[in-house]
């Protein structure tokens, strides 16, 4: 399916290795010699391929583009603080329960990646393969639950149409009393589905991605590109002028005003998806679970707190906070699904901005502007695909065109009316 | 394949009146609904000269008309009016007099009970009686006293409106 | 710390015993302790354990900032995790439980993890648990994590809560002198006021103070204030907390008086909001700072004034500040030894092994089971950040204060850096002009804090040190949010309240930069966590998103019908008390043989009217609308932009300037919302006027072959033996409207017969006696279902998904045909839109008698490489054929007929054969045309 150049680690004198033998040898000197994770650098004047935005998906892209392609002279530059826009706010679900076969293509080749990452970067990504169900709550829910589970074990992942009797067992604190507004039938089971440990995604690509040689730069925004020829030369900065041979913006929710700059608009819309967290509690609940009736997902994250979400705000806006309407839907979904939630407290709760394109598929490949490649429009869904996205990106930016994962997501898909709607997948025309 | 039958209670499409604390809620019948959209102008000569209701004021009698957006009123009274498009008066009208249950809640805790729902105050106007709750849009006045408020539901949803108001917290 | 109670000192009434147990033991308290106090005036020391090492914790904080005592509480049957002890009042019958500590967090046999503490460094788990697997090590890590423990015994106790909507002008949070001062100032104006405070007790940090203000006894001060805003119309709720500020001047607030009284969140809409939050202490950084018997010295002042609680019997100040200057005096007059230790003769260091028994000043030793601390004032500002308002760093007070921010907003008292009582006040009274803090008025003396003789503790709960972020530093974990993630710095319960300002300042030496440049995080709502269950109100079982109901469903209920919800309705899905299957079957073959009848009403109709009524919906509809005549009935479908099919149903033209759109009874709301958009974008409002009418009329089918016989028996004030199919006529029905429109969803004649609502019940017990002579039947959505497959008629969203186009669907006409500009139609012509491989609607057929499973596909090619060219979408058993029927969506399926082709369906095969997506009466020869 693709050819995968294994990660050979050189003992590199710059940065020590993680392990719990190389805690228990720094704790003898009280851990003063733990190296940087990353360096902070200053951006040189010029780079084989310049990504803009240090988020999961720019990290990885870098990070491929050293480690698969060899192509080591790379900037990777970040407004902010690595990590900090969707990498850093979402509800850390990975799975890849997706209905067409280029969709699961996709998705699964994350979650394939995502199974041997912590090795390859030697960073506790913590992924929990803990499974994911997606509940069906009527005999029409369980027809379309049929439905993908058949379409998942014929596209190639794993997959199982579970009945009440299975649900109950598995996943005992949620709803089965004959009060409950939305009697739970069963639905779409998938076991290599799980989370993982958002921060240490960025982190652990953010210092792989530096020991192979790759400059990431933060605090340096992008305030416009330079194009000479027809073709974009690279961007002009807080920090000056930074040329590159090939440019790629990976900047999700504010991929919109960049493309303006660059002279092109994306079929994009901004909306604000709130994730919430409660109080750290002891083990409840084992799994991920999600049900469309109630609104509601959730999950328990290893620290203790029952991390959920729902639905985008009615509102699309930039502003990265949510409104109560959407907060009350949302918690009230949570707990007529899963009643012991009703004692938690709500610890915290934020919005990250999603870019949702028209058919709810994200955009890999070239844009409009010659030198200029892009990865966005994730939507809610980006976390997930962070190894994916990241992988598939770098392969566009080294070959000059697409692997056959990311073919079928170029932007030129609309003009072709070719959509991947997973939304209408679900029989919702949108 | 489940009966769902007991797990609704009957909807009978009338109640007996409710006394809660500091409010009452009860069904009432009025005369003729109708909802007319036009221009303003065209409206009011067509209709008659009545009055038109907006947020807080007080509707009297039993002939009056709702606004309820720039282009539309729902007339409340005893006359009966030529559905379908009047084209001489550039008016569209539909009976819809058997679309709605009226409520009536009043009491001197009655908009408290509103406002669990809605945001609504006396002191913030607002020319439409349009009021969004969740999925429901009802239409909402003080009719006679200032304690007393009229809500206009449509009839499928007025069961589920009724439970909400009569469920204590 | 050996706490004790004054024998007269404190707001709690000592005649009013509260009895309570923690963990198993009796003991009591008196009425308006918090848990916190009753277990101190029971000498309770060791309340908590920390998160990751398991160290013995005692109280810290006065009430909210408290990060170290949370208890597990059952009452009556509720169960209570994660209570924070200093902010739960006390209620007879509690049983208390510490929480994270085995089996109490006075004796937790997890205290010895604090040995292997070196090999436990902040982030420590991304350096390991990789290999062999981590999910080898992830229960365990689990089950280590958590603070409390969820009991779900007994939900149903549980108060629900209420919800409310308010307006008012001036909210003020927070009932101290600032907000009091504010409050009144704010009244005076005329402005419609409302002072909040999380407390039981208004007075703030002068409740049950002795002091006094401005010459005033404070109890005097106070009780004057609360008078004057009662008389002027001025609100006041106590317990309520403001915990979060929303869009377009929404804030937040939770009122609640103790765990088991019905809570209440209030959504405030504010033209003003006076911020008067006041201060908490900042933890002085010495080393082994967590020690029980280290206070903040705010706190202590509390714990006395309002509880009596005295805490310690030698009580050490350490306070860099002058803050605090009565507290000396005023412990000892309550009975303790106070050493006043100088913060300028150098750094100290607390001993003691479980809890405090001495502190080191260089050469100095003193004994103390008690040290109140404090290195300066940390302004409360979590409410100003939330709002939009900014924060700068004073340097000389080492703390934050407000700077630039909505001009909604105002920040009055020491929560704006006015630290003495006059200024405070001053602020207050002139709280539009926002008063600059004054910059001489606080001095704290500049700590050095040295590690040396033990570890410094920054975040108390989540564990970290200031090695910790001495090690972030130098892993370069350097951004404000970085650090918090990386070390987990102000992540527990008490989000960061007393350990964001250390931490930013330990960071600002490790990278050399000023405090200002390390940044500061953002502070998001809730202010304090708030109880989920606060936030569904009333919204559970029945009332969440309950169902629409039908006019005769007490006709369906007599007729002993099963009721089932479709589309947001809840109708009938089948009648009788046999096995639904034979139900259906019975009601398929009555409907085929004599006559039935079916409740319609959830039928979309929406009137469309006006001049440009046709040229509107000739636009809005893929078919050809505007050859439609009066009287004339037409399918058609609605596209999306992207040329999908979203809505399939009939058009009846009434007259050139009325139309009645029938849309699918699930998405008359959704189309009404459609139309609405279209009629304002590309065209004149003021030509075109959509009225939803679904709710007045009642619509009631007659359909088979009997029909039209039942149909010409009954008097309908018109003529039907001319009115052919797919044609529409009014008449009356006992003296009130009537349409009727010959449309069918079985392929037998039928007559859809609207009345108004109020007049269902006359309809359908008049059909039902009318009907009997012709053996009339009612039958439900399920029977519906089967009837409508057997003649292939579809249901959208079923049969079709969100890539559906009408070609797929054989409807191909008017892509070829049609000239004018319709919605969709450019999608139609995109190269997908025109290929050859698209899904199209079939029929399936299989041997037997068992029906295929619906969401089986159809695949091609053998085991690796299967590949699925469709789906089925719809499959019952059709009793009029004696045999199973299917519709699906087939790649190419149009050039497939009778094809034999391979279905697949969790994990075993069948072939089937590929048909006309139609199986009874072919030639159409059931309609009575």
């Amino acid at each position: 399916m693709y050819t995968y150049v294994h990660n050979k680690q050189e003992a590199d004198p710059m940065t020590l290795p993680y392990s719990a033998w190389q805690i228990a040898k720094q704790s003898l000197t009280n851990h003063k010699n733990w190296t940087p994770a990353w360096r902070t650098k200053q951006p040189k004047k010029h780079y084989d391929v310049i990504v803009i935005g240090a988020g999961g998906h720019g990290l990885a892209t870098a990070y491929y583009l050293a480690t698969q392609h060899n192509i080591k002279h790379v900037a990777v530059l970040e407004k902010n603080w690595l990590g900090g826009g969707n990498t850093g706010r979402n509800t850390t679900a990975i799975r890849s329960n997706y209905f067409y076969p280029e969709s699961v293509a996709l998705y699964d080749l994350s979650v394939r990646l995502y199974e041997n990452l912590s090795a390859e970067l030697n960073y506790n990504v913590m992924f929990s393969q803990r499974g994911m169900l997606v509940m069906a709550h009527s005999e029409a829910e369980m027809e379309m639950a049929s439905r993908m589970t058949n379409a998942m074990q014929i596209n190639g992942t794993d997959a199982e149409l579970w009945g009440r009797k299975k649900t109950a067992k598995r996943i005992p604190v949620l709803n089965y009393s004959d009060t409950a507004r939305y009697p739970i039938h069963g639905g779409v089971w998938q076991s290599r589905a799980g989370t993982g440990r958002h921060d240490a995604v960025a982190w652990g690509y953010a210092r792989a991605a530096d020991k192979a040689g790759v400059d990431i730069i933060q605090n340096c925004e992008v305030t416009d590109f330079i194009v000479e020829g027809g073709r974009c030369q690279g961007v002009n900065t807080q920090l000056g002028e930074i040329r590159g041979e090939q440019t790629a913006m990976v900047v999700a929710g504010h991929s919109s005003p960049l493309a303006s700059l660059a002279g092109f608009s994306l079929p994009l819309h901004s909306y604000a998806l709130q994730a919430f967290v409660t109080e750290p509690i002891k083990p409840v609940l084992d799994t991920v679970v999600f049900s469309p009736s109630y609104g509601t997902y959730v999950s328990q994250s290893d620290k203790g707190g029952l991390v959920f979400g729902g639905a985008l705000d009615r509102v699309p806006s930039y502003g990265q906070k949510g409104n109560l309407p959407m907060q009350e839907q949302v918690i009230t979904g949570l707990i007529e699904m899963m009643p012991i939630a009703q004692r938690a407290k709500l610890l915290r709760h934020w919005a990250g901005i999603v870019d949702v394109t028209p058919d709810s598929s994200p955009l890999i490949g070239g844009t409009p502007l010659p030198g200029l490649a892009l990865n966005c429009g994730w939507g809610t869904g980006g976390f997930k695909a962070i190894p994916a996205g990241g992988f598939l990106t770098a392969h566009y930016l080294a070959k000059g065109g697409h692997h056959e994962i990311s073919k079928p997501f170029d932007l030129s898909r609309f003009e072709r009316g070719e959509l991947i709607d997973e939304g209408a997948a679900s029989g919702i025309a949108h | 394949m489940r009966n769902d039958s007991p797990r609704w209670h009957t909807y009978e499409s009338s109640w007996p009146t409710y006394n809660g604390d500091g409010f009452s809620l009860s069904e009432i019948h009025l005369g003729k609904q109708y909802i007319v959209s036009g221009l303003q102008k065209n409206m009011s000569s067509y209709m008659g000269d009545l009055p038109t209701i907006s947020w807080p004021d007080i509707a009297m009698g039993s002939n009056y008309l709702l606004n309820l957006r720039r282009d539309r009123v729902l007339f409340v009274g005893e006359k009966s009016f030529p559905e379908g498009w009047q084209h001489d008066h550039h008016i569209a009208i539909s009976d819809v007099s058997d679309a709605y249950h009226v409520f009536k809640l009043a009491g001197d805790a009655a908009l408290q009970q509103l406002k669990q729902l809605i945001n609504l105050d006396i002191d913030q106007a607002s020319a439409s009686l349009v009021r969004m709750v969740g999925q429901h849009e009802l239409i909402i006045y003080r009719h006679q006293e200032e304690d007393t408020f009229l809500i206009h539901v449509l009839r499928p949803q007025a069961e589920a409106l009724w439970q909400y108001l009569t469920t204590k917290s | 710390m050996t706490s004790f109670r004054h024998t007269s000192w404190g707001q709690v009434d000592r005649q009013k015993s509260i009895p309570f147990t923690y963990h198993g033991k009796a003991m009591s308290g008196y009425a308006g302790d918090t848990v916190a106090s009753a277990l101190m005036a029971n000498g309770e020391t060791i309340v908590g354990r920390s998160f990751k090492y398991h160290r013995p914790r005692g109280f810290w904080g006065a009430s909210w900032e408290e990060p170290n005592g949370f208890f597990d509480i059952q009452v009556g049957q509720q169960h209570f995790t994660n209570c924070q002890g200093t902010s739960t009042q006390l209620l007879a019958g509690m049983s208390i439980q510490s929480i994270n500590g085995f089996p109490s967090a006075r004796y937790d046999i997890k205290g010895g993890l604090d040995l292997l503490q070196r090999f436990m460094p902040a982030g420590f788990y991304y350096k390991t648990f990789m290999a062999p697997d981590w999910h080898l090590f992830e229960p365990s890590i689990r089950h280590m994590a958590g603070m409390g423990r969820l009991n779900g015994e007994n939900l149903h106790a549980d108060s629900l809560s209420q919800k409310q909507f308010r307006n008012v002008q001036t909210l003020v949070v927070g009932a101290g002198i600032a907000g009091l001062e504010a409050a009144y100032q704010a009244a005076k104006a005329g402005q419609r006021v409302l002072l909040v405070d999380d407390k039981a007790n208004p007075g703030g940090s002068y409740y049950g103070g002795q002091g006094l203000i401005e010459e005033q006894a404070s109890a005097d001060w106070i009780a004057q204030r609360l008078a004057a805003l009662q008389a002027m119309g001025a609100e006041v709720m106590l317990s309520t907390t403001a915990f979060g500020i929303y869009d377009h001047q929404l804030v937040a607030l939770a009122q609640q008086d103790n765990l088991t009284s019905t809570s209440k969140l209030i959504k405030l809409r504010v033209e003003h909001l006076i911020i008067a939050t006041g201060c908490i202490d900042r933890p002085l950084l010495f080393a082994n700072n967590d020690l029980p018997g280290i206070c903040s010295a705010h706190a202590a002042r509390t714990w006395l004034q309002s509880y009596g609680i005295v805490a310690g019997q030698r009580i050490g100040l350490a306070i860099n500040h002058r803050g605090y200057a009565e507290l000396s005096k005023q412990f000892t007059a309550a009975g303790a030894e106070v050493v006043d230790i100088n913060l300028n003769n150098g750094p100290i260091s607390a001993h003691g092994w479980r809890q405090l028994k001495s502190v080191k000043q260089g050469r100095q030793q003193h004994q103390l089971d008690s040290l109140l601390t404090s290195a300066s004032l940390t302004p409360v500002l979590s409410l100003w950040s939330q709002a939009g308002g900014q924060l700068k760093w004073h340097a000389q007070w080492q703390t934050m204060l407000p700077a630039d921010g909505p001009a909604w907003c105002h920040v009055v008292g020491s929560a704006a850096g006015h630290f003495g009582d006059a200024e405070c006040l001053h602020s207050s009274r002139h709280y539009a002009q926002r008063i600059p803090h004054k910059d001489t008025a606080f001095v704290i003396v500049n700590q050095q804090p040295n590690d040396n003789q033990g570890r410094q503790w920054v975040d108390f709960q989540n564990d970290v040190t200031s090695k910790d972020i001495a090690l972030a530093a130098r892993e370069n974990y350097t951004s404000v949010e970085h650090l918090k993630r990386y070390t987990t710095l102000g992540m527990a319960i008490d989000q960061g309240k007393s350990s964001n300002i250390n931490a930013l300042m330990l960071m600002a030496e490790c990278t050399n930069k000023p405090v200002a440049a390390v940044g500061t995080t953002k502070f998001r709502p809730p202010f304090t966590p708030q109880p989920l269950s606060m936030y569904r109100g009333k919204s559970s079982g029945k009332l969440l998103n309950p169902p629409k109901r039908l006019p005769l469903e007490q006709e369906h209920r007599h007729m002993q019908a099963a009721l089932k919800e479709y589309g947001g309705w809840l109708r009938p899905a089948w009648y009788g008390t046999q096995a639904w299957d034979q139900a259906v079957n019975q009601e398929v073959l009555h409907a085929r043989t004599k006559v039935a009848l079916l409740d319609a009403t959830p039928l979309g109709k929406i009137e469309v009217m006006g001049p440009d009524a046709k040229a509107f919906l000739n636009f809005v509809y893929y078919n050809n609308m505007a050859s439609l005549t009066a009287g004339q009935i037409r399918y058609g479908f609605m596209l999306t932009e992207k040329g999908v099919v979203f809505d399939d149903g009939v058009l009846t033209c009434i007259n050139n300037h009325h139309y009645l759109v029938s849309c699918s009874s699930s998405h008359a709301d959704g189309v009404e919302g459609w139309l609405e958009a279209w009629r304002q974008d590309g065209h004149n409002p003021e030509r075109i006027f959509i009225h939803n009418t679904t709710a007045q009329w009642a619509t009631l089918t007659i359909t088979g072959p009997a029909a039209k016989s039942l149909m010409q028996s009954m008097d309908w004030g018109v003529d039907l033996d001319n009115l052919a199919h797919m044609q529409f006529t009014q008449g009356s029905f006992k003296q009130h409207p009537v349409r009727i429109a010959r449309v069918s969803f079985t392929g037998h004649t039928s007559y859809e017969i609207s009345v108004p609502s109020s007049q269902a019940k006359s309809l359908w017990h008049t059909l039902l006696e009318q009907g009997k002579p012709f053996d009339i039947a009612p039958i439900g959505l399920e029977a519906l279902s089967v009837l409508r497959a057997e003649k292939g008629f579809i249901i959208i969203g079923k049969d079709t998904d969100g890539e559906t186009m009408p070609q797929d669907l054989g409807f191909a006409g008017p892509l070829r045909n049609k000239t004018q500009a319709y919605i969709g139609d450019r999608s139609l012509r995109l190269e997908k839109a025109q290929g050859t491989n698209r899904q199209q609607l079939v029929g399936i057929t299989v041997n037997g008698q068992q029906p295929l499973a619906t969401g089986a596909h159809i695949v091609t090619g053998e085991l690796e490489n299967k590949q699925s060219i469709g789906y089925v979408t719809s499959s019952y058993f059709s009793p009029t054929l004696n045999a199973p029927i299917a519709l699906a969506l087939v790649k190419n399926g149009h050039q497939r007929m009778n094809q034999k082709v391979t279905v697949f369906n969790q994990g075993s095969q069948l072939i089937a054969t590929v048909t006309q997506p139609t199986f009874v009466d072919l030639e159409g020869n059931f309609i009575d045309a």
